[in-house]
């Protein structure tokens, strides 16, 4: 458990310091040292233009750990009210609601966000739009089921009976219920977000040039993948370690809440 | 029902469908497939080769045939035709070869020439195809005897015998169901799956042989790492337009390489209405920040072409003596002179950064790589620039809305031969393709005069002048003479690349086991 939290905390450390410690700009192109091999000067090597591998995988992080984050957060703000709003709303309210995310369900997501990503136009906005237009539905799902569960407690009754306001009850009853499960559930998205990320920047959806990002630097370095195949394992690499890190991080959460709740 | 009902029925149709197939059926012509990888595939289930650009698939892969045709130095050679003869400034006799037929078995005659050809200028009809009945620019058609056509002009027309070559201009005869593209090759049009395959048959009894090979599979491969990674499982035999990157280390496989330099010029399109790139000066700045040499050294690895300064490469006869420039320096006078301020490394311009966006698109491998170094070529100057890797047809919207000020794109130059067909398409005043917007009445008026010259030494004088002004204004930037760089499975014998890269098999190409 500590270590998975360490690596998390790894992670992160990478994408908020990352740039610092860079041995090279990432974007600075060497024509005459390109597709060399991982040495002395340029640790994991350069990609086909003569840039450093390293520094754009560590300048890369912030790009994959950054939007990935913003998008899940983005998923959970909109999910939680959007589930909040059917379980405290009402039987129409709970009703659109949920129809609404069983629609948004029943599109695989990555294809909507290819679709969405591809009808807005190549660029990081829209990216970050894509996936939280499809990426909210599992908060509401949680919020929607905990909240429904808690409308029968006692406390909440006696809160409604008191003449407290539904926000007031979402905010001092519903949502300290409700963080734990949402937090586990933003784990596994978080993780999908950075794989989402990784596949639009793949499909060319993505951050564009020259920035680095994961997914980006695949893309690049496909037409390699023959001659030089370090230069698509290196950010490979660090897409799959991340989101393992991540999930066994969520799982271990998981794990700590159930262990909470239930010490016996 | 008894068992044998499904071979009633079945078997009528059957032997229907072996009479119609006809000569072509079984075939017996040639013995194995070659499969290729192409970044470009069919349009529908039946792509009318006279409409767009449909006709280049169906000319590489051997199904249609021209009036005309481009031999490996780019000079006119007559293909279905005997002779071509100019009679009067506006009107050319092309008589047919004797004894020429379509693959349904028909007599290829003048009637049927005319026959194919005025649909082109039929809007609505599937060959509807404007931007070759402009280019042909008939006044008229008339058979004169079974195998000659007469074409008149609406007014001269230098170009007229070339633009015959253009895989467009194909010679078909009357369509059915057993030959839906009905035409005169050495392969049968049989299959075509849209953007997935273009598949066709040998024509045992064509004119000058049976084809050694018995079918070839075109299939659309818009990845160049996909379509390299194919060659490599054993999937495809032959991939056109291989990433250069990779060629070296492919070679070292045992597969064989065709490298040979091309008419195609990768350039940037340029918004010059508005936007930085209005203003002259600008655009000369820009143009020689680029380091040309060095892209074709990153993006090419050396084999996939040549700097460009000018848009014609020099293996052809029009080409001017137009070096590439690349002088920082000079680039950084022309800023100032434009009116730009440089503050703390960055040009400004009306006190505000200035900025180029610049557009491509990647189904050709060098396309990105090359986007990317402009960009950092022109940083390095303390120009910013941004890519965007788009679709080709969104690129040339933003163009034209002003969204994006250049766009990375690779055109075959001339593909009918003719130098007359690319500048007067790109930069022509009000032509479609010019999305920027370019319009200058001197060349304008010398793009007329040539079209309308048949001395070849003052026509070459005044594409010469073409290609001048191109450099000067810098309507458009060229950055490099591509090379095709093809590779072929060892045993496939035959192939080679075409300078016009319209031509791709004929009845001696062969692949041994």
């Amino acid at each position: 458990m500590r270590s998975v939290i360490a690596l998390f905390g790894a992670f992160v450390l990478v994408a908020v310091f990352g740039p610092l410690v860079a041995p090279h700009d990432p974007s600075a192109i060497n024509v005459p040292n390109r597709l060399s091999s991982p040495g002395a000067e340029w640790f994991l090597g350069t990609d086909a233009l003569g840039r450093d591998i390293l520094s754009r995988l560590l300048h890369g992080a912030r790009w994959s750990l950054g939007l990935a984050f913003l998008v899940s957060v983005i998923g959970l703000l909109i999910g939680t009210l959007a589930g909040l709003a059917a379980a405290l709303g009402g039987r129409l309210a709970d009703w659109l609601v949920m129809r609404t995310t069983d629609t948004f369900l029943a599109f695989p997501d990555l294809v909507a966000a290819v679709v969405i990503a591809g009808l807005l136009g190549a660029g990081t906005g829209s990216l970050v739009l894509a996936l939280s237009v499809t990426g909210w539905m599992r908060y509401a799902r949680v919020a929607r089921g905990i909240g429904l569960s808690l409308a029968t407690r006692g406390y909440v009754l006696q809160a409604k009976l008191a003449g407290m306001s539904p926000l007031a009850i979402a905010r001092w009853h519903y949502l300290p219920s409700l963080l734990p499960s949402l937090t586990v559930v933003w784990t596994g998205m978080f993780a999908r977000a950075i794989l989402g990320i990784s596949a639009l920047g793949f499909l060319g959806f993505g951050v564009q040039p020259p920035l680095p990002e994961w997914g980006t630097m695949l893309l690049d370095a496909r037409i390699h993948m023959l001659s030089t195949p370090l230069q698509m394992i290196w950010p490979g690499l660090a897409v799959v370690v991340c989101v393992l890190v991540i999930n066994l991080a969520g799982d271990a959460l998981r794990d700590a809440l159930a262990e909470r709740d239930d010490p016996a | 029902m008894s068992r044998l009902a499904p071979f009633v029925y079945t078997a009528p149709a059957a032997l229907a469908a072996v009479v119609a197939l006809g000569p072509v059926s079984p075939v017996s012509a040639g013995e194995g497939s070659v499969t290729i990888a192409y970044h470009s595939g069919p349009a529908s289930e039946v792509p009318d080769p006279r409409a767009r650009q449909y006709g280049w698939l169906s000319n590489q892969a051997g199904v249609t045939e021209t009036l005309m045709g481009l031999d490996s130095d780019l000079q006119l050679y007559p293909r279905l035709a005997k002779n071509i003869e100019r009679t009067d400034p506006t009107t050319w006799r092309v008589t047919l070869r004797d004894n020429l037929t379509f693959h349904d078995g028909g007599p290829v005659t003048a009637q049927s020439v005319i026959d194919s050809l005025l649909p082109m200028a039929q809007e609505g009809h599937a060959a509807h195809n404007p931007r070759l009945v402009r280019l042909m620019d008939l006044a008229g058609m008339e058979a004169d005897g079974a195998l000659t056509v007469v074409f008149r002009t609406n007014s001269p027309n230098a170009a007229f015998p070339w633009t015959l070559t253009e895989p467009g201009v194909a010679v078909l005869g009357p369509a059915s169901e057993a030959f839906p593209i009905n035409a005169t090759g050495p392969f049968v049009f049989r299959e075509a799956v849209p953007d997935q395959l273009y598949r066709v048959e040998a024509y045992p009894n064509y004119r000058d042989g049976p084809p050694a090979l018995a079918e070839v599979r075109v299939v659309k491969t818009g990845d160049p790492a996909a379509a390299a990674l194919a060659f490599e499982a054993g999937e495809v035999d032959l991939v056109i337009n291989y990433p250069e990157t990779d060629y070296d280390r492919v070679l070292g496989t045992g597969a064989q390489g065709f490298a040979a330099p091309t008419t195609r010029l990768f350039f940037y399109g340029l918004n010059v209405t508005n936007g930085p790139l209005e203003n002259r000066l600008i655009r000369r700045a820009v143009s020689l920040a680029i380091d040309r040499q060095g892209i074709v050294e990153a993006a090419l690895s050396g084999v996939g072409g040549v700097p460009a300064g000018t848009v014609f490469p020099a293996m052809m006869a029009w080409a001017a003596d137009i070096a590439p420039s690349y002088d920082p320096n000079r680039a950084e006078r022309l800023l100032a002179e434009a009116g730009a301020v440089k503050e703390g490394g960055r040009w400004m311009l009306d006190g505000a950064p200035l900025e180029i966006d610049i557009v491509t698109y990647s189904s050709r491998a060098a396309l990105p790589p090359t986007a990317e170094l402009t960009q950092a070529y022109l940083q390095a100057i303390g120009v910013a620039a941004t890519v965007s890797i788009g679709e080709f047809g969104a690129n040339n919207d933003a163009i034209a809305s002003g969204a994006a000020d250049m766009h990375l794109q690779a055109w075959g130059t001339a593909p009918q031969g003719d130098p007359s067909y690319f500048p007067e398409t790109i930069i022509g005043t009000g032509s479609g393709s010019n999305v920027g917007g370019y319009s200058n009445p001197e060349l304008d008026a010398l793009l007329a005069e040539g079209r309308q010259t048949f001395d070849e030494t003052a026509r070459r004088a005044i594409y010469e002048r073409v290609q001048a002004i191109i450099a000067e204004d810098t309507a458009l930037i060229p950055v490099f003479h591509a090379s095709q760089v093809s590779v072929g499975r060892a045993g496939l014998t035959g192939f080679a690349v075409h300078p016009a890269e319209t031509y791709w098999m004929h009845i001696g190409v062969a692949l041994a086991e």
